[in-house]
């Protein structure tokens, strides 16, 4: 039982922890379980591959490393959590694509200068997908439809300047375009986008195409093109933007580890090393196989460059379509 | 599918998958009965265990977690008034006045046994149309789905208590709640005051602790140090005191039942609207519609009932297209593609035996639910023998807990707090809570789908009825209104005689 | 605290003109002649025609009522002091529990309340030293919540 006296010592322990330099505190780490933030809620693709890589890195690091779940503010809180954590290697999180969005919208100050990276999780091709009832059977079918009927036809499968709708809008945009000639239905996520599709309510989903897996397979949904520089390993069928029409248009999510910025050095390359680790092992593969995801590890250093790309474009993409608010 | 019965059972019948069954049954019961911990992040929390297990015993635990949370978070709402889902709160008042009564067994009992037939009819219907009915669900678009929103709320009006015009404050008041944060259609922050927490919104659960839980606290105040703890009645048998309430209302069962499977199988409607509009309609032909909300035992089987078909109904397009009916079926559906289980029209003939070992596990867990089930409620009734001076601050900290527990986010406390306040003048002045909250819940939805529609029709509201389901849903929808308007013009004329 | 059905209409009036106010420069949906103003502009409608509503039940009944009953919750000293320490809780909790942590934060609480409630010592303080680490032990440790250890984190880890 906690009684004054044991009460006392507690705080004088405490005391004498917090004296301690922070050289032995580095040496021993991780002496303690490891909170992985993740901006998302529970039961999304972000929170799988976060509760996949957590598992992983907890045999890595011989520590726990518990997933939780800080949603709201379309990604804001969450985001602002692993920023804001103490830098002592022990938060680190989920950071995503929105990463690279949110400040251009005005959300938040927030950008991938915050962090520290520490790898890739993931890349997600955007691809374009129609029901399987639709008339257009290529990429060009749709294109030259839209040309004829700007504003007809609806699409679908995110929030109002989400990714996948920057997706669309850039894709339109790259062929002479106007960027909104698909009108944007906003959408809770790409799962009910492609309900939508599937109910005949939208007409096109630039959704990942993972996400739209089950329903290509069971035959509901058709992919016309991925926005890819080159096929999809998972999804060799599927011909590039580039082949379908001849745009450079490419664009992909993506799902990185990053903590808060001024880790130590050491204890970042730790990270880095187990979580590189972590994404070779036959577990993590299975898992990615399993939902379709291709295997796209990037060490920090590449993750830095490739966020840094992803955050101009998207910002470039989202000027011209009246998105950006700084 | 038959065939492969016997090697289902086979597989079920590993001494692993026996034990992890019943661990996993034990965890969600666990989790479930925590307030603010739902079924979802028990499920949530398996993910890593279930890297190491085989197909079958993964799924079993699965099933059996989210069975036994499911139930289980009914105990917080039946003996603390804390609600644990938007769909639970439909009866929580029905089942927490049952226990002030000294019938908290009673409550907790329907709530189980119903559970239990629930997902057992859910199950059923799952193994025997899960294809065809699929099909259908996947005809909903959001047109149909806000005709759906807009009948579930008229539901709602149509019962509305003695006072309408204070039930339509609180609806109102809901609606406006739900209101606040980024809008659908520009993501323009509505009402947030510059809090960024309020972005996407009211959080649900730590609104509802603080609308039921806090308010409850709060006004039992000035009586706290003379009132009595709460006297338990034992009722000898749990199985048979409710055993004869169920007796009394088999067509409520039955009705519950097809309402929850019938909207539960249409990927994000849900439990939440079935239990409401299970229990809107039970009270509508109720011969004793006043004890609604006051402990009645009718409208706790009505909503329970609905509550659990819903969920087992969820399964449906999960299974059948890899379209996750909640936040349960969309992790199961991680699961089931780690294990190698691809979802899809053919999943039942290309895995017969993982299939049905899945569906044995349903009703296994469905059945083991009730013994398991009522020793939990007997141990946890013993919690209202705590004196009222030492569980007051208790709840009050599991309402803390519990609302920080569903996003990790402190402010959580503030809505909670708020919401509490809110929620306790609304009582005073007798405004009745339930509408609020049903606005709260559904309110989202139904913004969100008409203001969709909106767009995707180009303005035009003849657009709204330009399939078949929405025109007819919307004519149903056009009867519950006609029935309201003819029932106040009746009721303004019997006021008006004795005048 | 219980408001006359005048008093109710005004607030509500008030509710009212407050949201319309704000919703109106709300901006609207692109090339539509709709936009997030639209709900809340229902809404206020609709707690303007519910004051209306209320203005009329008072003309036919209500005259000579009470505009405020405050009630025992505000009234009595005792009950009121009550209400301020359980909102105060929830309130101090948010201040330092992140520091403090949990277990030493909710002991204060359940302290002071159990004690203010009128538990006897005994009872107040086995409370106070029970439940907290039993709660903690389920949520944070079984459950892994995320509950602050605050002053306790390295008790705990011993680093």
């Amino acid at each position: 039982m906690l009684t004054r006296r044991t009460l006392g010592r507690v705080v004088a322990a405490a005391g004498a922890a917090a004296l301690a330099t922070p050289a032995i505190a580095q040496a021993q780490w991780p002496a303690r379980p490891i909170q992985f933030i993740v901006p998302w809620g529970a039961g999304g693709g972000t929170d799988y591959h976060s509760r996949t890589i957590a598992t992983l890195l907890e045999r890595e690091l011989r520590t726990p490393v518990t997933v939780v779940n800080r949603t709201g503010g379309s990604g804001v809180v969450g985001h602002s959590a692993i920023a804001e954590a103490a830098p002592d290697g022990y938060t680190i999180g989920a950071v995503t694509v929105e990463i690279g969005m949110m400040h251009w919208q005005g959300l938040t100050r927030l950008t991938w200068r915050d962090y520290t990276p520490i790898a890739m999780m993931n890349l997600v091709p955007a691809g374009v997908q129609v029901a399987a009832d639709s008339p257009w059977k290529t990429l060009k079918d749709m294109i030259d439809d839209i040309r004829a009927n700007p504003g007809k036809y609806k699409s679908s499968g995110t929030g109002q300047g989400g990714i996948w709708h920057l997706a669309i809008a850039g894709l339109l945009q790259s062929v002479g375009l106007a960027p909104d000639a698909a009108p944007w239905i906003p959408s809770d996520g790409a799962a009910s986008g492609l309900r939508e599709l599937v109910a005949g309510g939208v007409h096109i989903v630039p959704c990942g195409i993972p996400e739209a897996a089950t329903l290509l397979r069971a035959g509901r949904v058709r992919s016309l093109a991925a926005m890819m520089p080159e096929r999809v390993p998972a999804f060799p069928d599927i011909p590039t933007v580039k082949e379908a029409i001849g745009s450079d248009w490419t664009l992909a999510s993506y799902l990185s580890v990053m903590g808060p910025k001024g880790i130590p050095g050491a204890i970042a390359k730790r990270l880095e090393e187990a979580s590189m680790k972590a994404m070779g092992t036959a577990e993590w593969k299975q898992a990615m196989d399993a939902r379709g995801f291709g295997l796209s590890p990037m060490p920090a250093a590449r993750l830095a460059a490739f966020v840094e790309k992803s955050d101009n474009d998207l910002g470039g993409v989202m000027k011209a379509l009246g998105l950006a608010r700084s | 599918m038959i065939e492969a019965l016997p090697q289902a059972l086979a597989l079920l019948a590993q001494p692993q998958t026996v034990l992890v069954g019943i661990g996993a049954a034990l965890f969600g019961l666990f989790v479930g009965s925590m307030p603010g911990l739902s079924a979802t992040m028990a499920v949530a929390l398996l993910v890593p265990v279930s890297f190491f297990l085989d197909p079958v015993t993964a799924l079993t635990a699965v099933v059996m977690t989210t069975a036994m949370a499911i139930f289980a978070g009914d105990i917080p709402g039946a003996l603390m008034r804390i609600p644990g889902t938007p769909a639970s709160a439909a009866y929580v008042d029905d089942a927490y006045n049952l226990t002030k009564q000294g019938k908290p067994e009673l409550a907790l009992g329907i709530c189980l046994v119903t559970s239990a037939i629930g997902g057992l009819f859910g199950t059923a219907v799952l193994i025997l149309l899960a294809p065809r009915l699929a099909e259908v669900a996947l005809r909903f678009s959001g047109m149909e789905y806000f005709w759906l929103v807009a009948l579930g709320l008229s539901c709602a009006v149509m019962v509305a208590g003695r006072d309408p015009l204070k039930g339509a404050v609180s609806l109102l008041t809901g609606l406006f709640i739900a209101t606040i944060g980024q809008d659908v259609t520009s993501g323009y922050p509505r009402f947030t005051m510059g809090f960024g927490n309020l972005l996407s919104g009211v959080a649900f659960i730590p609104a509802m602790v603080g609308m039921f839980a806090i308010a409850e606290i709060l006004r039992n105040l000035p009586t706290i140090r003379n009132a009595a703890e709460v006297q338990v009645k034992r009722i000898g048998s749990i199985l048979r005191g409710t055993g004869s309430v169920l007796r009394r209302y088999p067509v409520n069962i039955v009705r519950g039942n097809t309402i929850g499977t019938a909207i539960g199988i249409l990927p994000g409607a849900g439990a939440d609207i079935a239990a409401w509009i299970s229990y809107a309609v039970g009270k509508r032909f109720s011969k004793d519609p006043d004890r609604f909300g006051k402990g009645s035992e009718e409208g706790l089987v009505d909503a329970g009932a609905a509550n659990n078909a819903a969920i087992a109904g969820a399964w449906v397009p999960a299974l059948v297209f890899g379209i996750p009916g909640d936040s349960v079926t969309a992790i199961v559906i991680g699961l089931l593609l780690m294990k190698g289980l691809q979802p899809g029209p053919d999943i039942f003939l290309m895995n017969p035996e993982q299939i049905g070992a899945l569906f044995l596990a349903f009703i296994i867990a469905n059945l083991i639910m009730i013994p398991i089930g009522l020793v939990a409620i007997r141990l946890c009734a013993k919690v209202l023998t705590v004196p009222r001076p030492v569980l007051t601050p208790l709840i009050l900290i599991f309402c803390m807990v519990g609302s920080f527990a569903i996003d990790n986010d402190p402010f959580a406390l503030v809505i909670m707090m708020v919401m509490g306040i809110l929620a306790w003048l609304m009582e005073e002045n007798g405004i009745p809570v339930a509408p609020a909250i049903l606005g709260i819940v559904l309110g989202d939805q139904l913004e969100k789908h008409f203001m969709t529609t909106m767009m995707k029709g180009d303005g035009s509201l003849a657009y709204f009825v330009s399939r078949p389901i929405a025109a007819v849903l919307a004519a149903i929808t056009a009867v519950v209104w006609l029935a309201i308007l003819v029932g106040l013009v009746r009721r303004g004329r019997r006021q008006e005689v004795p005048a | 605290m219980k408001l006359s059905d005048a008093a109710l209409g005004v607030v509500l009036l008030g509710a009212a003109a407050a949201i319309a106010w704000t919703a109106r420069d709300f901006p609207m949906v692109p090339g539509q002649a709709f936009g997030p103003s639209l709900f809340p502009g229902v809404i206020a409608a609709g707690f303007a025609l519910c004051a209306i509503g209320l203005f009329l039940r008072h003309a036919r009944a209500g005259r000579g009522a009470r505009w405020i009953e405050p009630g025992p919750l505000l009234t009595d000293p005792r009950a009121r002091l009550d209400a301020l320490l359980v909102l105060g809780a929830i309130v101090a909790y948010l201040a330092v529990a992140e520091r403090l942590g949990f277990i030493p934060t909710a002991a204060a609480i359940l302290l002071v309340l159990t004690r203010r409630f009128g538990a006897s010592w005994q009872l107040a303080i086995a409370t106070a030293a029970l439940g907290p680490l039993a709660i903690h032990l389920m949520f944070a440790e079984w459950l892994r919540v995320p509950l602050p250890l605050g002053v306790l984190l390295h008790l705990r880890y011993g680093a």
